[in-house]
């Protein structure tokens, strides 16, 4: 159970995030949804550690996660960016290994190599184990990064626009696989994305983020016509196909 | 029972999986033995070669006592010296190439871009003009020699840390990132060249020989306590380095990523820098200024192995070692018996290289 009780940053005196609260619980998936700006990225961050809030605070199992030491913390969150700048001469074992950092010492023993190769056998990624980085696509390289914060063994996984820069097929596939992770694994996801669409189809929980505040949290009844105008300034009309909700962009409020 | 059958099927793949992965760890291993086998291989070789030709079987007889004493005399006292100081600097400037490239994220990052050599030319230039540290023979191969090499040594050394020591500082203070790191290192080289070429317009002929001729670095300058006192420095450094090599791969993935893994990253880059810096400094302010070591010996180690740090850094030391031993070795025996200055042979072999590698590109399709 990760919760965040009334988290404020700012930056040089410019408030970015106002008395945010929400918590998540095992085997959740939360959406941030949000413009640009809305303090979507420096909220995950706060949540890493790499940010410190001024006020509140960032709650695992009751415990002040501010008081945890980097590789505590490292074993507790992982943490998938929106544009990996890869080292491209890394093979797929060796970066999926990099997650298993925070739990080596001095060298990576047998289990740490196994539970890299079990995780790239669940995201069926072990035909791939032996490539460069530099010879893969833009979707393989977002699985592995997200394979390597999987081999982190967190307990919550949080990302940031894990799928912008990926064609159609690959958004699902990732998101598939995120979703698979969470559900199988029992570990929460916490991620910021653009897509509502792609975030309604896969996700359990919304946050609704505007200028650093938040609007409102819930499940799939808090994306409603009204939400969704306030939070992006669009009108859009909001449809059910399928039993799942569609949010359609109509034009500039 | 079915069931069963499939569970050892699933452990049959991922067990052939991670043998594959232990091959491919153990070839790595095996590259890196081939190549220290090597370089030890060419010091031998290399022992035997000069103004008296003596076979490697003799050299070896040699080291271990076995020689004529003449034999013995060229081998162990003067030729020997030569070979472990190669390799000394030699992996000394590779580790450090290597550091600093990852560290500041820039394949181009060495002893050059960081204005560390060009300090070194500049306070060994202020010690021959000021202190007076620079005179000249009239014979012989090695006709400029310098006076005081002490004071020189120490004042390329100031020479050479200042301009890392300015980066860290404005690393530290005004925040800024890798980029501008590299490029506040290229105008400090900028500036101290300008400064060079100014006390050399005021020095007489004498000392502006002085100062070019250190400029060129040679091998054969280091006595047995300065090589001791490289070999002590790069040593525990190197170790330091083998200690961080999980967190040098993370630094490769970005600061935010690196973070999350539960690495300092600030610490980590500052401390790398400044003790890559310590180690190459010293070399140069020993040595004179040895190109393309620094930047040459990391490039072709991840052609080679890859870019994981837990095998470059080692990679880089042995390439390192090898090189320089190979570019002073052809320095020796090309014109002999005139002894060229090895920074001109590893500019002249390491900038061909590099371009090769650059146009090669690294994709191995």
């Amino acid at each position: 159970m990760f919760s965040v009780n009334g988290i404020t940053f700012s930056y040089n005196c410019k408030p970015v995030l106002k008395d945010v609260s929400f918590s998540i619980g095992e085997g959740e998936m939360c959406s941030i949804l949000g413009n640009n700006g809305a303090g979507k990225s420096t909220l995950l961050k706060c949540l890493l550690g790499i940010l410190a809030p001024r006020e509140g605070a960032v709650l695992l199992d009751e415990k002040d996660f501010s008081r945890f030491s980097r590789m505590e913390k490292a074993c507790c969150v992982s943490y998938v960016a929106q544009r990996e700048k890869e080292n491209p001469r890394l093979n797929v074992f060796d970066a999926v290994l990099m997650g298993r950092r925070p739990h080596i010492n001095w060298a990576a023993s047998e289990k740490d190599l196994e539970v890299v190769s079990e995780v790239l056998e669940a995201l069926s990624l072990g035909n791939l184990s032996m490539r460069y980085l530099d010879e893969l696509s833009g979707g393989e390289l977002q699985k592995v990064v997200i394979t390597r914060a999987l081999a982190q063994e967190p307990r919550i996984m949080l990302l940031d626009e894990p799928t912008s820069n990926l064609d159609l097929k690959n958004q699902m596939d990732v998101m598939r696989t995120v979703d698979t992770a969470v559900r199988e694994r029992g570990i929460s996801a916490l991620m910021a994305i653009h897509d509502v669409n792609l975030a309604l189809r896969f996700s359990d929980k919304f946050m609704l983020l505007k200028d650093g505040v938040m609007l409102d949290c819930g499940g799939p009844e808090v994306i409603t016509k009204s939400n969704m105008e306030e939070v992006y300034g669009v009108r859009v009309a909001i449809e059910v196909r399928e039993n799942r909700k569609i949010v359609i962009p109509l034009e500039a409020a | 029972m079915s069931c069963e059958h499939e569970n050892l099927q699933g452990a049959g793949t991922r067990e052939s999986a991670l043998q594959r992965y232990h091959g491919y760890t153990q070839k790595k291993v095996l590259v890196i033995t081939g190549i220290a086998a090597a370089t030890l291989l060419l010091g031998v070789i290399s022992m035997g070669l000069g103004s008296v030709n003596i076979s490697p079987l003799d050299v070896l007889k040699a080291l271990v006592g076995q020689a004529d004493q003449r034999t013995a005399q060229i081998v162990i006292n003067i030729r020997l010296i030569r070979v472990i100081a190669a390799m000394v600097a030699g992996i000394g400037l590779g580790v450090s190439g290597c550091i600093m490239q990852g560290v500041l994220l820039n394949p181009l990052a060495s002893d050059f871009t960081l204005g560390i050599s060009q300090g070194a030319a500049f306070g060994a230039a202020v010690a021959i003009v000021a202190a007076g540290a620079g005179s000249v023979q009239s014979t012989g191969a090695d006709a400029v020699i310098i006076n005081n090499p002490y004071t020189v040594t120490a004042a390329a050394f100031i020479g050479a840390f200042s301009a890392t020591l300015g980066i860290l500082l404005l690393a530290r203070f005004k925040g800024i990132d890798p980029e501008a790191m590299i490029l506040a290192g290229i105008a400090f080289g900028f500036l101290f060249q300008a400064c060079t070429v100014i006390v050399q317009y005021f020095a007489n002929d004498v000392q502006v020989a002085s100062i070019v001729f250190w400029t060129f670095g040679d091998i054969g300058r280091a006595s047995w306590q300065e090589l001791a006192f490289m070999a002590l420095l790069i040593l525990p450094v190197s170790v330091f380095f083998m200690f961080n090599r999980w967190n040098y791969n993370t630094l490769e993935s970005g600061d935010d990523i690196a973070g999350s893994l539960g690495v300092n990253v600030s610490r980590t880059r500052a401390i790398g820098m400044f003790l890559a810096a310590l180690v190459s400094s010293v070399t140069v302010a020993f040595l004179g200024i040895v190109a393309f070591i620094g930047l040459v010996s990391p490039h072709v180690m991840r052609r080679v192995i890859g870019g994981d740090y837990r095998y470059l850094i080692p990679g880089s030391c042995v390439m390192g070692a090898l090189l320089l031993l190979a570019a002073d070795t052809v320095s020796r025996t090309i014109i002999a018996p005139i002894v060229l200055p090895v920074g001109a042979i590893t500019s002249f072999l390491g900038a061909p290289l590099f371009i090769y590698l650059l146009v090669k590109g690294y994709r191995r399709t």
